[in-house]
């Protein structure tokens, strides 16, 4: 009978892993800050759950919070292309860090936006407001006003330029280039695509003829559609050059600037172009079929569109839940809408609405999340203070200036973001959100290189002064010790319950003294450490 | 999402019969033009005729030899400059017996992302190679893309990116890793006994997860146990990519990885200049490169027994103007050539065709013959064909290819 009842017994079923307040913060602060919690923040939270909103609104005030509303924007946007973004180190650049400038060309736009969510405005300033923001290598490239004794970033008067938040905003047009052919087309095709969701280029193209004497995009019935709408989109862009070729800015600097439209600054922006677009055969500037005076007004009348608060709904969700943001139902989106119209359409609201919800940071996700590599590095350094920087030319650099330190978790011509599953704006469009071999790999490295960089600072210092191994020395063999400091590790990082003698601590004690007999104590800290900092659980969240 | 899993969730696939499955199974290679030739300087010649530029502009007079002709080798006629580009008519001259020029191919679009996703795509939901990857014979990698093109779709962990700077090599190899800034750190390995220690770690603590979460995120687990194995075997096989600045050094690394057995497919990038909205005579010297590796790639296949069973496919996902612009360059064009070689298709032959005005005429699918009752040939007819030849198809209207 005993037999029988246990035969017909319910399986037990596990408990939904976000169950547990500590996966639950560690899910709600990567989503948030984009790296894991502290030990006390876990502490404090397992003794009151029930504080999450609170803390979100205290996170939204670090700066990582900023930090990782540009990993967002940049998937939106795709500025930061590293790998394009070059740029001769002549002229005013000579002696700069290549990689440097070309970061610094990535960041500016998402520097921007992240003021404006940063400062609680509604998020259709990036639109309407001036959009510039420089540092030093901004600055020094598209001719803008930067005070060295100011801060690293900063907001200059933007000149002749128009206010259209970041449509006004120099590196984005770096990025996204056009010819003299496209006439400008490209960026109009940005914003349909990237800020109102509504992307023209995907429609197919019929067949007929093109050559220049049919003006096919004005009289073909079949082209008009779309140009009728792209075209004058494109007419208010005129002013911004096409592009700028590093071997254009090297033949100016051999030519001693003698035209010096591609020395530095570039002229990038020239106000008397703007009617650029009769000369390209475009009609005159507009939106939607109605009239537009300038860059600015277009710029106003994009934000009012409808189309992109709920294209913005669309990717931020689309972001926090790693799903394909065109995908979503649109009764999803229309409530992510009112939210943000209940909230003065704060990009921030909108975030910590959905972070709260329970099919994102509760029992009813219906799934793990993978770590980006932003994140994950983010995490890395948070945790352990290493940050992986690289110098890929330690030989030195060409005339032209080369990069001397690579953030290798940010970048794509030296770096392995795209290994470790990240985009980089150019070729890789969009992230993977799945394990691979190579995103595997990258994790281990940084893992193993920061377990490297953990042990040897914290040994090399009094216990009092450490990061993690405070409760051990290399020439600790106990066990208990031993247990104890492996529990630490897994509360601290892993965010499970202090426990040194739960399953998963035994296990890592193993390990220990295997690697410990093989070869030494610190060489079994390493491992150890290493192995916890590539846990699954770091990938998967 | 395990192999398995993904046969049961694909009923439009249909895998190579059991009869099939007895030979040696086929592998691919995608190479990728980025930017958008010009057929006319190669695979598609209009040499005289009015209105289209091809190669003519760059003719250097006081040259006697730097002239444009149409040159033609078996039965595939091309464009020929013995003194710019003189590889392509070696090639053609060497391998030309299995090859297959297709002409006038639709790209359906002057952007180059739309046009990329259909090339690489066509009606499916990954590119080629991550498709074929995915489903043709089981190897640790699947696909790997050394372009920074794949388009993994539903299959992101049959695809290993390598890096477009030979990345991995530094991953699997520490030995060829850059030092990193700052003194804490060094450049060596876990050793084996760590690796193996982590590895075993790793292994326990997923089979731990499986007992803990049950059903949740058991598909990322596997996807996570899978990824293990791969990275295993790319640390066995620890290819050195690290100088591999062309494409022929690219290619020999795919052959290589193929070889031994750890990918089925794989996409290239030509490393060239294609995208010429200036100075269109670039493509002189990108078509010369490209042709060279290319001879490279099938004398390495032949070498080591692959030819038959590799079939090879180099694409461009854009034509160009056949006039020339301001600035002596040509701007997108819709209708593009592609090349294939090897993996036991017939050779030496052209499908399809352009009228003078460079635009693509109809052809019967099932035969490949220009055709007035015939269809346009859209790109997506295009990948179907080949991933039919592959042992893989849907239903789609496909150009036969075998």
């Amino acid at each position: 009978m005993i037999l029988l009842a246990l035969a017909c017994a319910d399986p037990v079923v596990p408990a939904h892993p976000l169950a547990d307040p500590g996966a639950r913060l560690v899910r709600a602060s990567l989503l948030v800050r984009g790296h894991r919690p502290s030990a006390t923040e876990l502490a404090e939270f397992r003794a009151a759950p029930y504080t999450l909103p609170d803390r979100i609104d205290a996170w939204m005030a670090e700066p990582t919070f900023g930090a990782n509303v540009r990993d967002a924007l940049n998937e939106w946007w795709r500025t930061r292309v590293t790998h394009r973004n070059l740029l001769p180190m002549l002229g005013p650049l000579e002696g700069v860090d290549r990689g440097a400038v070309a970061t610094s060309l990535g960041e500016a736009p998402l520097i921007f936006a992240e003021q404006v969510v940063l400062e609680g405005r509604p998020f259709t300033d990036v639109l309407t407001t001036t959009g510039a923001w420089v540092d030093p290598h901004v600055a020094a490239v598209f001719g803008l006003e930067h005070d060295p004794a100011g801060p690293l970033w900063q907001a200059p008067n933007p000149g002749s330029r128009p206010v259209a938040g970041i449509l006004s905003v120099d590196p984005l047009w770096f990025r996204h280039i056009t010819g003299d052919a496209n006439a400008q087309r490209s960026r109009a095709e940005f914003v349909y695509d990237r800020l109102l969701c509504d992307g023209l280029t995907d429609l197919p193209l019929p067949i007929g003829d093109l050559s220049p004497a049919s003006n096919a995009v004005a009289t073909e019935p079949a082209c008009t559609g779309c140009h009728d709408v792209l075209d004058p989109a494109a007419a208010n862009f005129f002013g911004w050059r096409r592009y700028a070729l590093q071997n254009e800015v090297t033949q100016a600097y051999l030519n001693a600037c003698a035209d010096p439209t591609y020395c530095y600054p570039l002229a990038w922006y020239e106000p008397e172009d703007t009617t650029g677009w009769s000369e390209a055969g475009l009609p005159p500037p507009g939106f939607e079929h109605l009239p537009t005076k300038d860059l600015a007004t277009f710029a106003s009348a994009v934000a009012t569109d409808p189309r992109f608060l709920a294209c913005t709904a669309r990717r931020l969700r689309g972001w926090l839940t790693q799903t394909d943001p065109l995908t979503l139902p649109s009764a999803v989106v229309d409530a992510d809408v009112a939210t943000l119209n209940a909230h003065g359409n704060r990009l921030d609201a909108l975030w910590k609405s959905i972070v709260l919800e329970p099919a994102v940071t509760g029992t009813d996700a219906p799934g793990p999340l993978l770590v980006r590599p932003e994140a994950l590095a983010r995490s890395v350094e948070f945790f352990t203070g290493f940050r992986w920087h690289i110098d890929p030319n330690p030989q030195g650099c060409t005339l032209l200036g080369c990069s001397r330190e690579v953030d290798v978790f940010n970048d794509d011509l030296w770096g392995q973001r795209t290994l470790a599953g990240g985009q980089d704006g150019w070729d890789v469009l969009d992230p993977v959100h799945a394990p691979t071999a190579t995103r595997l790999l990258a994790r281990e490295r940084l893992a193993f290189k920061a377990a490297d960089h953990l042990v040897t600072t914290d040994f090399a210092l009094p216990a009092e002064e450490r990061v993690l191994l405070t409760l051990v020395e290399p020439s600790t063999h106990g066990t208990a010790k031993v247990k104890e400091q492996i529990a630490h590790l897994h509360s601290r990082w892993l965010g499970l319950p202090f426990d040194p003698d739960s399953e998963e601590v035994a296990a890592d004690v193993d390990l220990w003294v295997e690697v410990a007999g093989h070869a030494s104590n610190t060489e079994a800290w390493r491992a150890v450490v290493a192995a916890r900092l590539a846990d699954p659980t770091v990938e998967l969240f | 999402m395990r192999r398995r899993d993904v046969l049961a969730g694909l009923p439009w696939v249909a895998l190579a019969s059991p009869a099939a499955a007895a030979t040696p199974p086929k592998k691919l290679i995608v190479v990728i033009a980025n930017g958008g030739w010009d057929p006319t300087m190669a695979l598609d010649p209009k040499i005289g005729v009015d209105g289209i530029a091809g190669g003519l502009p760059d003719e250097d007079l006081g040259d006697p030899l730097d002239r444009e002709t149409t040159a033609v080798i078996g039965a595939i006629d091309i464009a020929h400059n013995p003194v710019k580009r003189p590889a392509v008519a070696q090639f053609f001259e060497n391998w030309g017996a299995y090859a297959t020029v297709v002409r006038g191919l639709y790209t359906s679009s002057l952007s180059h992302v739309p046009c990329m996703d259909r090339t690489l795509m066509g009606r499916g939901m990954a590119d080629l190679a991550t498709t074929f990857g995915a489903m043709g014979a089981w190897t640790p990698f699947g696909a790997v893309d050394l372009s920074a093109m794949a388009r993994p779709g539903p299959w992101p962990d049959r695809v290993s990116r390598l890096g477009t700077q030979g990345q991995i090599s530094w991953l699997v190899d520490p030995a060829t890793e850059p030092a990193a800034t700052g003194a804490t750190v060094s450049t060596r390995s876990a050793g084996p006994l760590t690796q193996a220690a982590l590895d075993a770690a790793t292994t326990a603590r997923l089979a731990r997860l499986d007992a803990a979460w049950g059903g949740w995120g058991v598909t990322q687990r596997n996807q996570l146990a899978d990824a293990q194995r791969q990275a295993a075997a790319l640390r066995e096989a620890a290819p050195d990519t690290s100088r591999n600045t062309t494409l022929q050094l690219d290619l020999m690394t795919t052959v290589e990885l193929m070889s031994s057995g750890l990918a089925t497919a794989a996409l290239v990038d030509s490393r060239a200049t294609w995208d010429t909205h200036a100075e269109a005579g670039k493509m002189h010297g990108s078509y010369n490169r490209l042709f060279i590796a290319l001879g490279t790639l099938m004398n390495e296949l032949t070498l080591r027994g692959l030819r038959d069973d590799t079939l090879v496919c180099v694409l461009s996902e854009l034509g160009r103007t056949p006039w020339r612009n301001d600035e002596l360059g040509t701007d997108h064009w819709p209708w593009t050539a592609a090349l294939l070689m090897g993996g036991g298709l017939p050779g030496d032959r052209v499908i399809g065709a352009t009228d003078d005005g460079l635009t693509g005429l109809p052809v019967d699918l099932s035969t490949g013959d220009v055709t007035d009752a015939g269809e346009t040939l859209q790109l997506e007819a295009l990948t179907g064909g080949i991933l039919q030849a592959l042992g893989i198809g849907d239903d789609g209207p496909n150009l036969q290819l075998t």
